[in-house]
């Protein structure tokens, strides 16, 4: 009897071996889980260094992506940035002025009425006649002096555009894609 | 063997397409173990996920002296019974009457049996007669050895092992009873 039923239990035994049932779907994800529940703490003290195992996918790509932006932008921003320069010298006649405030107005369009172009930048002569304005976007710009009034070297309150033209509309424009190295602008003495 | 290793290695770094592979390649198995101990699927399920837990976390105890498989199915078989120890000691407390025949065609009766239907009368046993039932008959243990796994006398586990027969016994009349009836 023992012995028939061992034969029987070996014979069950070989049955149930090849008895692979498909575990039930999810399972694998609900270990998982689990698994990730149970390493998390264990995990974080790990992590002492941030840049610790930076060569790993998880990190490296990341910082490749934010390397990569982060250059694009410094070269748009290169591209972009206000790198012009416009300097000259101002006279009356042949004389330099001595006092006076030189404007710059950035225009986009060369018909359009004196009074609609902004004003970008203004700054004061020299004892010699010379001005500079420096980092300035790339464009068309018309310029304007203003002598002021120096008795000493009699200077009247005179003023004029580049192109030594006394009104806008008949001045010439100053282009920062043919830029000259001095901008020279003669007011008339005697109007 | 080496693979093996180096999957078992991979598992201990916690590389989790190792463990992946650990189960791909052991849950069907494992599966199979479960759904015999438990009273029924979900049970299965859960012995499944807990065994599986336990096998990753003991991992590093295995010491490459026994097969994987063999390793893996032992702790299966203690998480089926941790898992149900409150239903155990409850039926380990009835008393069976010993000396009753469990009948000698039983067993070739129920190897007739496809595997489902198989798992299905194991599952209904109660879950003394289907632990000492499943340690036995399918898994090899001795009487004593399942007498020391589950802290219970060897009597006990025989005439648990009896009753088991005896349910079987039964509930295959009454299968062949109703098969009978509906060729009628």
């Amino acid at each position: 009897m023992e012995e028939k039923d061992d034969r029987v239990s070996r014979q069950l035994r070989e049955q149930f071996r090849g008895f692979e049932p498909e575990p039930p779907a999810g399972s694998w994800e609900a270990i998982r889980r689990r698994l990730d529940g149970k390493r998390a703490p264990a995990e974080a003290p790990r992590e002492v260094w941030p840049l610790a195992n930076w060569w790993q996918p998880r990190r490296l790509y990341p910082a490749l992506a934010i390397a990569g932006l982060f250059l694009i932008t410094l070269f748009i921003w290169l591209a972009v940035k206000p790198s012009h320069q416009i300097k000259g010298q101002a006279f009356i006649d042949q004389t330099e002025l001595t006092k006076g405030t030189a404007y710059l107005f950035r225009i986009h369009d060369k018909q359009a009425p004196y009074d609609s172009v902004g004003l970008l930048r203004k700054t004061e002569l020299d004892s010699s006649g010379h001005f500079l304005f420096e980092d300035l976007p790339s464009g068309s710009y018309l310029l304007r002096i203003h002598t002021g009034h120096d008795e000493v070297n009699g200077q009247r309150d005179l003023h004029g555009y580049y192109g030594d033209q006394l009104h806008w509309d008949s001045a010439r424009l100053l282009s920062t894609d043919h830029p000259q190295d001095t901008y020279v602008i003669r007011i008339p003495k005697n109007r | 063997m080496d693979r093996e290793k180096d999957l078992i290695e991979r598992c201990l770094r916690g590389d989790p397409v190792a463990q992946k592979e650990l189960y791909d390649r052991y849950a069907r198995r494992m599966y199979g173990v479960c759904l015999r101990f438990a009273a029924h699927n979900l049970q299965a399920q859960d012995i499944l996920q807990e065994g599986f837990i336990r096998v990753f976390s003991k991992l590093k105890q295995f010491r490459f002296k026994s097969p994987l498989e063999a390793w893996i199915r032992v702790i299966f078989i203690n998480t089926a019974i941790t898992l149900s120890k409150k239903e155990l000691r409850y039926c380990m407390r009835e008393p069976l009457t010993a000396g009753f025949e469990a009948g000698s065609n039983l067993m070739d009766g129920f190897m007739k049996l496809n595997m489902d239907d198989m798992v299905s009368l194991i599952q209904e046993l109660p879950a003394g007669y289907r632990t000492v039932f499943n340690l036995y008959v399918i898994e090899g243990y001795s009487h004593k050895e399942i007498g020391r796994k589950l802290g219970i006398s060897e009597n006990t586990s025989k005439s648990q092992l009896l009753g088991a027969k005896r349910s079987l016994r039964k509930k295959l009349l009454e299968l062949a009873n109703s098969d009978g009836r509906e060729r009628r």
